[in-house]
């Protein structure tokens, strides 16, 4: 999608054009999905995308230019945030609806072989484990900027914090993943086997 | 001391290896870094790790959307439902404004130096009648014209009074002793202000009864013989009681709605207020602008006119039907709730208003 392009379809879509906004949906609708699955777990997921889109819909006057992926991301992360603070009441769904997130996520490649696919899976498996394990903020940080790829900037408006706070986030989720897969070495595939 | 500021130094050099793994770091301090990492095999094993960390993570895969998010229809403007406080607090302001207007009135009626003693009776009147409409209305809240009834019914009745309460302003000492009942005792011109302070709680029931039908009482009924009906007839006879403060000046301020300076009576005003608060309608106070109340103010004034009066109430139930087909059963129950509440508390706030100015008026 050409920048100039997602620009005009912001602006028609901000006169209340539904075609134009369903055209962005369409294209960001699987990062805004996969974020809610890694925050959430799959149970949740869909409800908060959907959810995230029609806020977004509603929100659309106050799209001042700039980022519109971080923009929406942003709202999807807030919208994460808030399902995970009513999940507070509930603790001992959360973490299993957290933990089966990788499931659903890990597609299987046709290419690898089924041993390789077994321990990708497995890694996938404890990765999820892992970003669960991590503060909420530190998490969203770690998924958009090592998962979904945001820039730095990016990440900024998606979190709504400066550029400090977010390579301290960064560095902070790496870190405890990094001590979390080191702790599991022995269980990870050849290639991430992390040395003492 | 040189190995804990080293100690130092290592930490922060190992707080930037992810920023300077996205390249993040500034130029001089990734020089530092770079420097640092040449000499420090931990920080050097620490990168790896973290670099293989970041692969790790995005090896994972992104799943395929299970279904698309498209949105089928423009969503609306989020309609939250009323809350409980925000319709608790519109109540308040409801009976705030309306005894805020009744106030005023008694506060007219007082400088104008008007009688007060009819008001005495008005709580009672409209108390009965309050209960008959919430029994009526929380059954079939459709039956709300029926309540509307109220107001014109009693309209008429009321204005037949006052004319007739100033015209025979000779006549009444007598008059008003038979027809009025336990009434009579308070207007008569012996008794003294106290006596009539006691009078109307022995009034009041003589003249529920009778109002008590005319609630009942289905419009055509009231159609044919509004002046006839022993509703009307108990009303006249309570607004007997003005003439004789007219007559007796030392009564005078016993009645206080008569006043032909005020040409809506207030006897009826704030009973009409409390029947259109019943209907959980917002009335503003000082402009008057509710539909009913406007058409209360004209029907009161054009009391004379029967048939006007009776072409009002019928538009008035019409307008009361529009209304119940509008709202949800529901959302009329809940209305009508608060308006009670207000409704109970403006007369309470009159009750205790009449009861002061009474104690007031006790003193020489």
């Amino acid at each position: 999608m050409v920048i100039a392009d997602e620009a005009q379809l912001v602006r028609s879509s901000q006169r209340g054009d539904l075609d134009a906004f369903n055209t962005l949906v369409q294209v960001y609708q699987r990062q805004v999905y996969n974020l809610c699955l890694r925050m959430l777990g799959s149970a949740a997921a869909e409800d908060t995308a959907q959810e995230t889109f029609i806020t977004a819909y509603r929100r659309l006057s106050s799209f001042r230019g700039g980022n519109f992926r971080a923009w929406l991301l942003r709202i999807a992360a807030n919208a994460c945030c808030d399902e995970l603070r009513h999940r507070r009441s509930r603790p001992a769904a959360s973490l299993e609806a957290a933990l089966e997130a990788g499931s659903r996520a890990d597609v299987p490649s046709p290419l690898a072989n089924p041993e390789e696919e077994a321990l990708r899976q497995e890694l996938a498996r404890h990765l999820q484990q892992g970003l669960v394990a991590l503060p909420a903020e530190q998490r969203l940080a770690i998924i958009l900027r090592d998962i979904h790829g945001l820039s730095y900037e990016e990440l900024t408006e998606a979190l709504g914090c400066s550029l400090g706070t977010v390579k301290s986030r960064i560095a902070r989720g790496r870190a405890r993943m990094r001590e979390y897969l080191m702790a599991r070495r022995e269980l990870l595939p050849h290639e991430f086997r992390l040395k003492q | 001391m040189l190995r804990v500021l080293l100690q130092l130094r290592h930490r922060r050099f190992r707080r930037d290896l992810s920023a300077y793994l996205d390249g993040m770091l500034p130029q001089r301090a990734r020089r530092r870094l770079e420097a640092h990492l040449d000499s420090c095999q931990t920080c050097r094993q620490e990168l790896a790790d973290l670099r293989v960390t970041v692969e790790a993570l995005g090896s994972l895969p992104m799943a395929e959307v299970p279904r698309s998010f498209a949105l089928a229809a423009a969503p609306i403007a989020e309609v939250r439902p009323l809350p409980t406080a925000r319709r608790l607090e519109f109540g308040l302001r409801l009976a705030t404004a309306t005894a805020a207007f009744a106030l005023t009135l008694v506060l007219i009626g007082d400088f104008a130096g008007l009688p007060g003693g009819g008001e005495k009776e008005m709580p009672a009147h409209v108390a009965p009648a309050a209960g008959e409409m919430s029994a009526n209305l929380q059954a079939v809240p459709v039956q709300t014209p029926t309540v509307k009834e109220v107001a014109p019914g009693e309209t008429p009745a009321a204005m037949e009074a006052a004319p007739a309460a100033t015209g025979i302003t000779d006549i009444e000492p007598d008059g008003s002793l038979p027809r009025g009942y336990g009434l009579g005792g308070e207007v008569s011109p012996t008794e003294t202000p106290a006596a009539a302070t006691e009078a109307p709680p022995v009034g009041t029931p003589a003249a529920v009864p009778v109002e008590t039908p005319a609630v009942e009482e289905t419009p055509p009924a009231l159609v044919a013989a509004p002046v006839e009906t022993p509703g009307a007839e108990g009303v006249t006879g309570a607004d007997e009681t003005s003439p004789a403060p007219a007559a007796v000046p030392i009564e005078t301020p016993a009645v206080e709605e008569m006043s032909p300076a005020l040409v809506a009576t207030p006897i009826e005003t704030p009973e009409l207020e409390g029947i259109t608060e019943m209907y959980g309608e917002e009335a503003p106070p000082s402009a008057g602008v509710s539909e009913e109340e406007l058409l209360d103010k004209e029907a009161t004034a054009e009391a004379g006119v029967e048939e006007k009066v009776w072409a009002y109430s019928a538009d008035a139930q019409a307008a009361v039907e529009e209304e119940g087909g509008g709202l949800s059963r529901e959302e009329a129950v809940r209305w009508l709730e608060i308006g009670l509440g207000a409704g109970v508390g403006i007369l309470v706030l009159l009750w205790a208003v009449a009861r002061l100015r009474t104690s007031i008026g006790n003193r020489p």
